[in-house]
């Protein structure tokens, strides 16, 4: 149990075609890979803007965000440990970007792609708008 | 006999831990090194102060942590982020001019805070 385990969370940072393989291997990350599948699907539900994020919507979405990014000092565990990035004050189009490339798994962080994944374009568009603001 | 074990397990603590120092302060590295290569390769698009960069999607660099621009880096280089971009800049990078790099944009004044 303990390697399949590590074996799955060596998957997810490396690459979805290996996530796909360890879905089969790990019943708990299978049902957390569905989990992220129906919130995925379901998100898109919210209302969808074309164009530049709201930033008073951005704030409302922000609970995912502030656990890590807005801890001065709060450093990421793994895979590495290392500052998280400061958000606040960056460009929106950046952020929108990063967290883009995240849900499509072009960025390995583990715990950044579980969070994009859940996230609709409009999220990522009112979170972008909102963190700019600041 | 057992209060010399102690001291002695206490002496291999002190020294993994003053040597834990020693490492994470080899991280501040040659800024002025890091400045020139910014000028080189860095600043066309993320702006000779690190802010006013040439596209919005580009980020902010200038007060971010060394330790993550650092890994950014890696990441870029490595091709575990992938961007087409950033994959050929970093190629040319040493592992040297990444730390050197990542020390002089920290150590700018930067927009960028821990605001929630």
């Amino acid at each position: 149990m303990g390697n399949k385990h590590s074996l799955s969370l060596d998957a997810l940072s490396t690459g979805s075609a290996k996530l796909k393989r360890s879905v089969s291997l790990n019943p708990l990350l299978g049902f957390a890979a569905a989990l992220s599948l129906a919130i995925a699907v379901m998100a898109p539900v919210h209302a969808q803007q074309a164009g530049a994020g709201d930033p008073k919507a951005g704030a409302d979405k922000r609970s995912q965000c502030i656990g890590c990014h807005g801890i001065p000092g709060y450093k990421a565990s793994f895979p590495r440990v290392y500052n998280v990035p400061m958000i606040a004050g960056q460009n929106a189009k950046y952020i929108e970007a990063a967290l883009i490339a995240y849900r499509k798994g072009d960025r390995p962080h583990p715990t950044m792609r579980g969070i994009a994944w859940s996230l609709s374009d409009a999220d990522i568009a009112d979170l972008a708008a909102y963190y700019a603001s600041l | 006999m057992k209060s010399k074990h102690i001291v002695a397990t206490l002496a291999r603590f002190l020294a993994f831990v003053s040597l834990g120092c020693f490492a994470s302060a080899s991280l501040a590295k040659d800024i002025a090194a890091g400045r020139a290569k910014a000028d080189e390769v860095c600043a066309a698009c993320h702006g000779k102060d690190g802010v006013t960069t040439i596209d919005p999607s580009y980020p902010k660099l200038a007060g971010q942590h060394a330790d993550y621009l650092l890994v950014a880096l890696t990441e870029y280089k490595n091709g575990s982020r992938k961007n087409a971009i950033m994959a050929s800049q970093a190629t040319g990078l040493s592992k040297a001019d990444m730390e050197n790099l990542a020390a002089y944009y920290a150590s700018l004044k930067g927009p960028m805070t821990n605001k929630r």
